[in-house]
This record gives C-alpha cells, sequence and structure tokens, in this order.
C-alpha cells in the first residue's frame, strides 16, 4: 500500500510532465479505434445497394453517401463505395503507422527519462545506503519497472482508452439502426468485463505463487549444478534426482491447474460470445415477423459487424486493467529510490587549498542505526608529506577514518582540520578529488585495463599510464596479459587475483597529483615483496601526505608516525623504534613477528615443533 | 481465435521476462528447418501421443466453428433478412446456432487444455531427462559447460520447446485448416471470388514472414543495448564506493546518457519497422476485400444464372476476406517460431544425448549395479589402500600432460598433503582417486585392484568430500548434514556436529537444527557452512576422506573451531588433503611436494625442512605472511 501511494504520487508527475504527449495519444487511440467501427458502414453501404434499399439509414458523412451515390448504376456505386472503403483503410493505415510510431516515441522518450533519473540518484545515494541495498531488487526497479510503466502509459491506457471510444461509436451507430437491437447486443458487455477483471486478478495472484514454486525449482537445479563435485562425492544421485522430480511435478501440476482453469474460462466466454451472436440474430429475426421491413439485411450485417468490433476489446479488459494494477506498484518501487535522500544534499561550498595536514581532535562516530561508536574521542595530527601508519584489529575502526576524510560519512562530534580548514566546510567532490582513496576492495569497470587506469584522467598520456602502472608494480602482470593494456577486466573481462585488483586501483588513483593519498588496507592481498616496493616507488615519485592503513606490522613499520587504533582510540601513537619500547598492543605483534621467525629457526634445529 | 491464444500467452510471456532476468538467455539467428531434429524431439519427449491426438481434434473442429458460424450468418441473410424473408425454419437456425457456440465452448475448452497438458508434460519431460543426464554426465563436462549454460536448456529452451510443441502445433494447424477451410468453401461457392482470396496466401505469408524476422532482428540489438543499460545499473551500485572516492558521477552520468541515447535512437528506429508492419497487412487486406465487393456486386446482379449469388454469399465472401489473414499469419508466425526454436532443440538434443566420460563397463554394473539401482550386497568392504601406477593423465582434446608416469603409493589410514603451486597437479591427483576422471593411461588401484573394476557408486559411498568453498543446498540444517549419510537418524546429525563443535553455534539458531540456512546456505557465515561441511563427511564415515582445504582466513572464532574439526576428521582414515593450513601440514604422515605434475620432494615435514629445498622456500614464505595476516586480530 505504502507503494501503492508513491505509486500514484509518481505517475502523476509524469502524467503532467508529459501530458500533451499522453493526449496526443489517447486522441489518437480513440480517433483510430472510433473510425473503425466506420467499416461496417461501407460494407452496410454495399449490401444495401444489392439489396435496393436505397434509403438505408447509413451513419457515414452525408457528403460520402453523396458522392457514393453519384454512381450513375449500381455496379458504379458499389465500386464507388468498395475504392472508398479501400482509401478510408488507407489513410487509417498510415495513421495507425503515425500513432504506432508516436506511442513507441513517447514510450522511449519516458524510459529513457526515467533511466537518466535514476541512474543519477543512485549516483548521489550516500555510502550508507549502497552498503546496506539488495543489488538484485534495485536492478529489477530500474530495469522491469521502468518497462511496466511504459508498457502501462504508451500501451496498456490508450488501449483502454480505444475500447472505450470503440464501445461508444458502436453503441451510437446501432441506435441509429435500431435502438432495441443496440440493447440487446450489449447484453454480453458487463457479463464479459466482469468476469474478464475477476479471472485476470485471480491469474495474477497465482502466477506469484507459481512463480515461487518455480524458484525454487531452479535453485534445485542450480544447486545441483553448481554442486556437482558434492553430489557425487556422497553418491546421491539418486536422491537429487528424487527431490528434482518432486519439484519439476509439483510445479507443473500448479501451473496445469491454472492453465486448465483458462481453458474452462476461455470456453464460456468463447460460447457466450456466440450467444450474443445468436441473440442479436434471434432478436432481428422476431422484430420482422412483427414489424416486416422494419431492418434491412444491410442493418443485421452492420450491427453484427459492430457488435465484433467492441467484443474482443471488452474481453481483454481484465489484462488491461490487471496491468495497469502492477504499473502502481512499480512506480512506487521507483519513487522509493528516488526518495532517498542524496548525499549532497548535505554538502558544503568551500574548495581551500590542501597542503596535506591533518587534525583530528576528539572525534567520534557511530553510524545512526546503532549504538556502538566506531571511533570515539579520536585526536592525532599529521603534518603535510608525513607517511602515517594506522594499525589495528578488525573492527578497530580503521577504515572509519578513511570514509571520515573522504566525507562518504560524516563525523558526529569533535573536529577535523584539513590544511587548517573544517572538513565539514569542504564541498565533497572537491575533497575527494584530493584525496587519493584506495579501497580494500576495489572495483573495476567493465572496460580494458587501459581505460580502468584512464578513468581518473581523460586526458591522461600513454606514459603517464604506463608510468602509474609501474609505480604499483602491475606493469609487469598486465604484459602478461595475453591482450596487455587491452585485457578487458569487470563483469564479462578477465577475473583478476585480489592483489592485481588492488594494485590496478592503486595506479589509477595515482594518474591524478593529490595532496594526500589514503590506502585502506589496500595493500592486504599483495606479498610482503611487493608491498614494499610500491611503497619504495610512491615516497620516489610523490610527496604526498600518505596514510597507510593495515594490519600488517611490516607494512607499518617504515612509516614516520604509527598510530595504534582499539575500539575507536588512538592507543599508541609514535615512530616503530618507540613503540617497540612500550608496552601494549603493537609491541605484542612486534614480538609474535620476532618469535615467528625465532621459531622458524628452531624448527630447522631439530627442536619441538609447536602446532 | 487469435486473440485469445495471444492473451494467454500474454500472461505466459510476462512470466518469462521475471524469469530471463535471472537466467543466461540466448538469442537464436534464423535456422534452416531441419526435420530430422523435430522428428526426434517429438520421439523424445512425447510420452502420451493421447493428449496430442486430443489436441488436434480440438484444433480442428475450433477451425471448423471458425468456417462454420459465417455460413450461418450467410444462410440467415440469405432466408431472413432479405425482401422475401421465409422464416420457417427460424428454430432450426436458432437451435443449429446454439448447438455451434456449445460445441465452440467446448472445443475451445478442450485445445486449451490439451495444449496446456502437452505443454507441461513436455516442459517436465525435457527438465526430467536433463536433469537426470546431468546426474550421469562426469566431470569432464562440467568443466568445459557453464552452469549458466545448462541453465539455459533447463529454463529458456525447455520453455521455448514446450511452447512450440503444443501452441505452435496448434496455432499451425488451426491456421493451416481455417485457411484451407476458407479457400475450399469459397472455390467450391464460386471460384472466381476466391481467385483474389488464393492471391493473397503468399502475399500474406512472404510479408509477414520478412517483417518478423526484420522485426526480430531490430529488437536483438535493441535489447543488445538494453543489457547494457543493465550492466551499467549493476555498475552504479556494485561499484558505488570507487565512484564516490574517483569522483567519477559526472563521466559516468555522461557515459550512461551516451548508451540511453543511443538506446533511444535504435528503438525508435525498430518502431518505425514495427509500426509499419500491421498497417501494410491492413490495407493490402482491404484491398482484397475492395475488390471482392466490387467482383461479387457484378455476380450479385448478372444476369448469368450460372454466375449469379445471393448478397448472403457474398457476405460470407466479404467477412472470410476481412478475417484472412490471422490464419495465414499465424502459420508464417509458427514458420519463423520453429526457425528461431531450432537452435533450442539442437541443444537440448545434444545436452540429453551426452555420453558421460566417465562410466562402468557393463560387467560392472552386472555385478555391483548402477547409479539409482546400486547392487550394495555384492560391494567388497573398502580399506582404504591407494596406489597409483604409471598414471598420464591429460585432459580431452588437449595435448599436455597434466601427470606424466605418475607413481605413488598410500598406505591404509594414513594422512597425505599435497603442496605446490597453481597447475601443480594436485587437484587433478584428487580428482583421479575420486574417479571424477579416469587416468589416461596407467592405472589407479584401491586395495590392489583396479578402480575400474569396481563401481563409480561403490567408491563414492566410501569417499568423504571436503571443498574449499562448501557447498551447501538450500533447506535446514539437519537436512544438509544428513546429505552425507541419507539414512542417518536426528541423534546421529547431532553427534557429527558435536564431534566438529557445530552445535554451539547451531544450538544458538532461532530454530536449532532446523533452521533454514537459505539458498546455498548464504544465511550462514563461511566459517560456519565450513563446520557444517566437515559435519557432513563425519556423518558419511569415509574410508577415504579428501580435503580441499580453504586459502582464505575465516573470522578467528570459526579458524580455531574449524582446525580442531580437521584433527578429529581426518583421524582413522585414509586422508588426502591439498594442504594451505600449516598445521595440517605439520601433522601430516607424507607431504607429497609437487611441481608441474612430478613429485619434487616427498617425506615427513621436518625431513623436508632439513634439505632446504623447495618446500623449505615454500613453507618460509607462507608460514611468515600468515603469521603477519591472522595474528593481530589474535593478541
Amino acid at each position: 500500500m505504502k507503494h501503492n501511494k508513491k505509486g500514484i504520487k509518481y505517475l502523476s508527475y509524469l502524467v503532467v510532465r508529459y501530458l500533451p504527449m499522453l493526449i496526443i495519444i489517447m486522441i489518437m487511440s480513440g480517433i483510430d479505434s472510433a473510425a473503425y467501427t466506420y467499416v461496417s458502414m461501407f460494407i452496410k453501404y454495399i449490401i444495401a445497394v444489392l439489396e435496393n434499399n436505397f434509403n438505408s439509414v447509413n451513419n457515414l458523412p452525408s457528403f460520402v453517401i453523396n458522392l457514393f451515390n453519384q454512381g450513375e448504376t449500381k455496379i458504379q456505386m458499389i465500386t464507388y463505395a468498395a475504392i472508398g472503403l479501400f482509401v478510408f483503410q488507407f489513410a487509417r493505415g498510415i495513421f495507425k503507422f503515425l500513432m504506432g510510431f508516436y506511442r513507441q516515441f513517447f514510450g522511449e522518450t519516458l524510459a529513457k527519462k526515467i533511466r537518466k533519473d535514476m541512474y543519477a540518484h543512485i549516483q548521489s545515494l550516500p555510502y550508507n545506503y549502497h552498503n546496506n541495498a539488495d543489488t538484485g531488487d534495485l536492478i529489477q526497479r530500474c530495469t522491469t519497472d521502468n518497462e511496466t510503466i511504459r508498457n502501462s502509459l504508451c500501451s496498456q491506457l490508450p488501449e483502454l482508452i480505444s475500447i472505450f471510444a470503440v464501445l461508444i461509436t458502436a453503441v451510437m451507430q446501432m441506435y441509429k439502426i435500431n435502438p432495441l437491437l443496440m440493447l440487446v447486443s450489449l447484453i454480453i458487455v458487463p457479463f464479459a468485463a466482469i468476469t474478464s477483471i475477476i479471472f485476470c486478478i485471480y491469474v495474477e495472484k497465482k502466477f506469484t505463487i507459481i512463480e515461487k514454486e518455480e524458484a525454487k525449482l531452479m535453485s534445485i537445479i542450480q544447486e545441483n549444478v553448481s554442486g556437482v563435485r558434492v553430489v557425487k562425492a556422497f553418491a546421491n544421485e539418486l536422491f537429487e534426482k528424487e527431490k528434482f522430480e518432486k519439484q519439476n511435478e509439483i510445479y507443473s501440476s500448479k501451473n496445469l491447474k491454472l492453465n486448465k482453469l483458462s481453458a474452462i474460462f476461455w470456453g464460456i466466454s468463447d460460447a457466450s460470445t456466440l450467444f450474443q451472436y445468436l441473440i442479436t440474430i434471434s432478436t432481428s429475426i422476431f422484430l420482422l415477423l412483427n414489424n416486416p421491413g422494419i431492418i434491412t439485411g444491410s442493418d443485421v450485417v452492420a450491427i453484427m459487424m459492430l457488435l465484433s468490433s467492441y467484443i474482443w476489446p471488452v474481453r481483454s479488459l481484465g489484462r488491461i486493467v490487471s496491468d495497469l494494477g502492477k504499473c502502481g506498484v512499480a512506480a512506487g518501487r521507483i519513487k522509493e529510490i528516488l526518495d532517498e535522500k542524496s548525499e549532497y544534499e548535505n554538502d558544503a561550498v568551500g574548495c581551500y587549498d590542501v597542503d596535506g595536514s591533518i587534525v583530528f581532535d576528539d572525534v567520534s562516530f557511530k553510524f545512526n542505526d546503532t549504538n556502538e561508536h566506531l571511533l570515539e574521542h579520536l585526536s592525532f595530527s599529521i603534518e603535510p608529506g608525513q607517511t602515517v601508519a594506522i594499525i589495528g584489529k578488525t573492527g578497530s575502526g580503521k577504515s572509519t577514518i578513511a570514509k571520515i576524510l573522504t566525507r562518504l560519512v560524516d563525523y558526529e562530534t569533535g573536529s577535523i582540520k584539513i590544511s587548517g580548514n573544517e572538513l565539514k566546510k569542504f564541498k565533497k567532490s572537491y575533497i575527494r578529488e584530493k584525496i587519493g582513496l584506495v579501497l580494500q576492495e576495489p572495483f573495476l569497470f567493465a572496460r580494458s585495463v587501459y581505460d580502468n587506469i584512464k578513468i581518473t584522467d581523460r586526458f591522461a598520456s600513454n606514459e603517464n599510464i604506463i608510468q602509474v602502472a609501474k609505480i604499483a608494480s602491475i606493469d609487469k602482470d598486465i604484459t602478461n596479459f595475453e591482450n596487455g593494456y587491452d585485457t578487458m577486466v569487470g563483469e564479462k573481462g578477465t577475473t583478476l587475483s585480489g592483489g592485481q585488483k588492488q594494485r590496478l586501483a592503486i595506479a589509477r588513483m595515482l594518474l591524478k597529483d593529490k595532496p594526500i593519498i589514503i590506502f585502506d588496507d589496500s595493500l592486504s592481498a599483495v606479498d610482503t615483496e611487493t608491498d614494499l616496493a610500491i611503497r619504495k616507488a610512491l615516497k620516489e615519485n610523490s610527496h604526498a601526505t600518505t596514510i597507510i592503513i593495515t594490519h600488517r606490522i611490516t607494512t607499518a613499520k617504515q612509516a614516520d608516525k604509527i598510530i595504534v587504533l582499539e575500539n575507536g582510540r588512538a592507543s599508541l601513537i609514535g615512530t616503530h623504534e618507540e613503540l617497540i619500547q612500550k608496552e601494549g598492543l603493537y609491541k605484542k605483534l612486534w614480538d609474535i613477528q620476532g618469535k615467528a621467525e625465532q621459531e622458524f629457526f628452531k624448527i630447522l634445529n631439530n627442536e619441538e615443533v609447536k602446532a | 481465435m487469435f486473440k485469445k491464444k495471444k492473451q494467454n500467452k500474454k500472461l505466459k510471456q510476462e512470466k518469462q521476462i521475471i524469469t530471463n532476468i535471472k537466467n543466461e538467455e540466448t538469442e537464436d539467428e534464423f535456422e534452416k528447418i531441419d526435420l530430422k531434429v523435430w522428428r526426434k524431439i517429438f520421439k523424445i519427449l512425447i510420452k502420451d501421443k493421447k493428449v496430442i491426438i486430443q489436441m488436434i481434434i480440438a484444433v480442428i473442429l475450433l477451425a471448423a466453428n471458425d468456417l462454420i458460424y459465417p455460413l450461418l450468418n450467410k444462410y440467415a441473410l440469405e432466408h431472413f433478412f432479405n425482401d422475401t424473408p421465409d422464416f420457417s425454419s427460424k428454430w432450426a437456425f436458432i437451435i443449429a446456432y446454439g448447438c455451434v457456440a456449445i460445441t465452440l465452448g467446448l472445443t475451445v475448452w478442450c485445445f486449451i487444455r490439451a495444449a496446456s497438458i502437452v505443454e507441461e508434460n513436455t516442459t517436465i519431460e525435457i527438465r526430467k531427462q536433463a536433469f537426470d543426464k546431468l546426474q550421469k554426465l562426469s566431470f569432464s563436462y562440467y568443466d568445459t559447460t557453464s552452469s549458466g549454460w545448462i541453465m539455459a536448456r533447463m529454463t529458456s529452451d525447455a520453455r521455448k520447446l514446450a511452447a512450440i510443441i503444443s501452441w505452435g502445433i496448434v496455432d499451425l494447424l488451426w491456421g493451416f485448416m481455417l485457411m484451407i477451410g476458407i479457400l475450399v468453401v469459397s472455390i467450391i461457392i464460386n471460384w472466381r471470388l476466391a481467385l483474389t482470396l488464393v492471391i493473397l496466401v503468399p502475399i500474406f505469408l512472404l510479408l509477414t514472414m520478412y517483417f518478423r524476422k526484420k522485426i526480430l532482428k531490430e529488437y536483438r540489438g535493441v535489447r543488445r543495448i538494453n543489457s547494457e543499460i543493465t550492466a551499467s545499473f549493476n555498475e552504479s551500485f556494485m561499484g558505488s564506493n570507487t565512484t564516490k572516492t574517483l569522483v567519477l558521477e559526472k563521466q559516468n552520468e555522461l557515459e550512461f546518457d551516451d548508451v540511453i541515447t543511443r538506446m533511444k535512437k535504435r528503438s525508435v528506429k525498430a518502431a518505425i519497422l514495427s509500426s509499419i508492419f500491421w498497417p501494410t497487412i491492413l490495407v493490402i487486406g482491404y484491398l482484397g476485400v475492395a475488390i471482392i465487393a466490387i467482383e461479387g456486386g457484378k455476380f450479385v446482379m448478372s444476369d448469368n444464372l450460372k454466375l449469379v449469388i445471393t448478397t448472403g454469399t457474398l457476405y460470407l465472401f466479404l467477412d472470410y476476406a476481412m478475417r484472412f489473414f490471422d490464419p495465414v499469419m499465424s502459420i508464417a508466425r509458427i514458420i519463423s517460431d520453429f526457425q528461431q526454436a531450432q537452435a533450442s532443440a539442437e541443444r537440448v538434443i545434444s545436452l540429453i544425448e551426452t555420453e558421460p566420460d566417465v562410466k562402468d563397463s557393463l560387467e560392472v554394473v552386472e555385478k555391483y549395479g548402477d547409479l539409482y539401482y546400486p547392487k550394495k550386497e555384492n560391494w567388497e568392504v573398502l580399506f582404504g589402500k591407494i596406489e597409483f601406477k604409471n598414471v598420464s593423465f591429460k585432459y580431452k582434446g588437449t595435448d599436455k600432460y597434466i601427470l606424466k608416469d605418475f607413481n605413488l603409493e598410500i598406505k591404509q589410514g594414513k594422512m597425505i598433503a599435497f603442496v605446490g603451486e597453481t597447475g601443480s597437479g594436485k587437484s587433478t591427483i584428487i580428482n583421479l582417486i575420486s574417479r571424477f576422471y579416469e587416468p589416461t593411461e596407467g592405472e589407479i588401484l584401491i586395495d590392489d585392484k583396479d578402480y575400474k573394476q569396481r563401481s563409480i557408486g561403490w567408491l563414492h559411498s566410501n569417499i568423504g568430500y571436503v571443498l574449499q568453498t562448501p557447498h551447501l543446498f538450500s533447506g535446514n540444517i539437519l537436512e544438509n548434514v544428513r546429505y552425507g549419510r541419507l539414512d542417518a537418524s536426528n541423534e546421529e546429525v547431532e553427534k557429527a556436529c558435536k564431534i566438529v563443535n557445530a552445535d554451539e553455534f547451531i544450538k544458538k539458531l532461532p530454530d536449532g537444527y532446523l533452521t533454514d540456512i537459505g539458498e546455498g546456505g548464504n544465511k550462514l557465515s563461511i566459517g560456519q557452512k565450513q563446520l557444517l561441511s566437515f559435519a557432513r563427511a563425519i556423518l558419511a564415515n569415509p574410508k577415504i576422506l579428501i580435503l580441499d582445504e580453504a586459502t582464505s582466513s575465516i573470522d578467528t572464532e570459526n579458524e580455531k573451531l574449524i582446525q580442531n574439526a580437521i584433527q578429529t576428521i581426518l583421524k582413522n582414515r585414509t586422508s588426502l588433503v591439498v594442504a594451505h593450513r600449516l598445521s595440517t601440514i605439520v601433522d601430516a604422515d607424507l607431504i607429497v611436494v609437487l611441481k608441474e605434475g612430478k613429485i619434487i620432494e616427498k617425506g615427513r615435514h621436518l625431513e623436508l625442512l632439513k634439505q632446504k629445498g623447495y618446500y623449505f622456500n615454500l613453507y618460509k614464505n607462507q608460514f611468515i605472511q600468515e603469521i603477519e595476516n591472522s595474528q593481530i586480530d589474535n593478541v
């Protein structure tokens, strides 16, 4: 219901925005369908002429009738009418083409607009939203739900209009021929409309159940195929087969049950259509019996044709109504995303110079939906050009620092000053351009390695790109790929190892000069030697303030300053030499590291092994 | 009739759109219809001929109905609605009309029902046979075939074929019968007027087929761009953090704008074509109507008694002409559907007819039974001695030997660790022992007898297998652990879980052992999944246990539990470990160091270290790194 309310809001927004186009389409549909009912009048004219009923009722405009009547012989009159019919249908064909084209054009315009709005909005949604999002569901909203709205507005709505147009015009024409026959011919309308709507809504409901059964079946197959080793290793093929066949039967029988029901529905529906014809014909017969000459053969023909022109559309009312119903839900699901607050609603405008100094003063942070503080009263300072390592356990709040500095999330209390200016006063996009952050699990876009590096600077030269790849120690890996820098990565491309991804991300970050660089555990999948090589090359090529967030003591060791983070607080700050003198986490780690090496040599000396 | 079926189908299509998103949909070109393939499909898939016959009869009746009621209208015009009406036959007429209406209702009910049954039976049968085959196929098949491909055969192909065998045939028959019926009736009544209809047949057929192919091709291009759009949306979600930190929003938006603009252009282009199609048919159809009206008019007024027709007859012709494109277009549509489904049919046949590479010989099946009907009473006890005798192995269709003249003896009840880089042949050895593959040359003896002389089922019933990435099934914990031995009691399952220390976390879950763990066990952590897969292996109590250790570290708490579990699980059986964990390696009775398919070092841990060779270096690098990576959280 929540969806529906939002959906109506969004739909009305779209309708208002595209009102002129929508009105044109609806008018066109109405005209086309109304025009269709006049086909019967041409046939009626021809039959009437052949039956010598020259004065029989005809709803064609009188100038058209006069034109036909100019024929000198009956054959000429018929020929004129037949040509008239062809010209009429030819014109309708052109009109239909224009209408069909315009409808699709409108649909595309609409779909494009929704796509564009959604894409832009999704990109602007805050870190926290993306972190908790169910991607599959969101993609469905961006694609299927958009399609549903488009279909509703550009085909179902016009279809609905045309049903009414055809019904109204046909009824009016019938009325002129014979009011009684008109009334009799309408008997089926409420019956067909109501049963069709009830049936379609019922089918829709059943489908959701059937879909669930199908999903179950699919997951049985999927799990069997992906777990083929387990199935075979436990010799459970028979068990799997039985499990599958059971679900296969359940799914199919439910499907079949619904189909059998729809067979009954269509059977009754079709029979009743013929009964309606029968009722109309019988009424005509009895009318004639009592009042000879009150109607002619051409009248009956016209009424039968008019009857069949609305009987089909009315029967499809159910499908249209149930589709339109889905449109509200789809619009609601889209609106829900668009209503999420953009992270730029809470932005500043500052674009101050950044020289690389960072001061944390009593900073605390927690996510809104938890009570646990990830950072608590954290204070430290970093000079421009310094290399600072932040070391801590999983969950100590290390990564939060990187997210706060790039304003992916905002700190609550305390103050952070970058080059003397309060961080919250910086424009988000500006500060992110100044701070190069490499994530632990970087995302590569579906394009070539080369373009993935180039993504941060579209005007970068070839040399520049290779240079940064060399600094990040990924150049050799890339040249070893079969297609070198043209190797496709991402979704459908080559799968890179975690370390390769991290190094590629480092390279792309380095392409533009940054006063501050942050490695958020982004050397974790790189081996110790390469880690060292990257840091060495960086030092030679960059003067940026470098923050290295790590859990590896050898990575932290050489930093100008090491900050040991425990439970969101800086428990120790100092250089390696200072910290190994003080009791605490750092010393313990260092001792273990030493012990590990010692132990290794002990083993070599053939002593007892401690596993 | 056309529209009703379309409506029915429309409901179906919507359902398909949803599933198509989930599955890899293959876009098929139009191919020549190969009758051999279709004959095979019918032979394989149609088990119940009665329903097919029922369906065919119903459709023929349906076409007859569509033919008859215009004739009734003609009768009415000729007898009741003319200058000299004769109402004597009115009751007979009304009763006849009522009968036609009732027959129509019954035939419609019957044909939809029969076609649905055929459709469902065919889907069931395709899935059943494909699944059955999948259980029998050997590992080499899964190595070269993606699960997406297999899923697509079971979903979109199965559906496509089932639809064409049921509704396709219905449409084709109906269209054909009605078209022939209309032609025959009109030729009998007046062949001169019927001529126009005859000429229209090839025009409609060719036009429809031409447009259909063109339109489908256009929309294929549209769909391709559409999948680009979906991919862009996907990237915008998956890469949101990267986009933000690299400030790529504007650039991404520009690129996206480019894609959606292309989409619009392409769709609008496709729209031109599809909007032309229907009006063209309409205009041509009414050209026919106009010609018949003029010619027919002349015949009505003709003085020639041989040629003269009634107004009712003319109306009948006009009525037929106005509805004639329906059956003809239906035929054209189904022909092109068959062309499009050709590839599906071939693929489904190829899956069903694939022969497994690894299978038991007839003698073995005779003695030990097959996969579904094992003769367990003939199975010998397996003790667990394994011997590789001059084993060479290469993958089918390749020239490079992964193993060459490989010899190794594994004593009963020992624990062997295989160590080496990726591609050194570790997993091949494991796969060969599990008989997922068979040696290209040489033989593998289990308890001193070539394992090909015993059944696959016998071996697999005695082997336990714990994977690097634990694979669990949808369902609850009880079911998943019981997968190790299907006849195990609840108590036995619990006992197995206790042995690997999984019991503790399971009891904390809301429904304990009955907790639903989601698809693939996704509601559990990797560590918990790992523990369950151990419990499952313990329950199977295999004589040979294969353990493919995980390389990635798991959360500390579970890491300890898992180490303990490994210790327990490896006891008292022949165990083969692809080792990554130090503790496992250190405890091994024998460490086999592999490089490029050859054993380069072999021995116990300390012996190997003392050699200061390959193992020494491997161990040194790995050891130091492992300590660094994991220790911080343990302090």
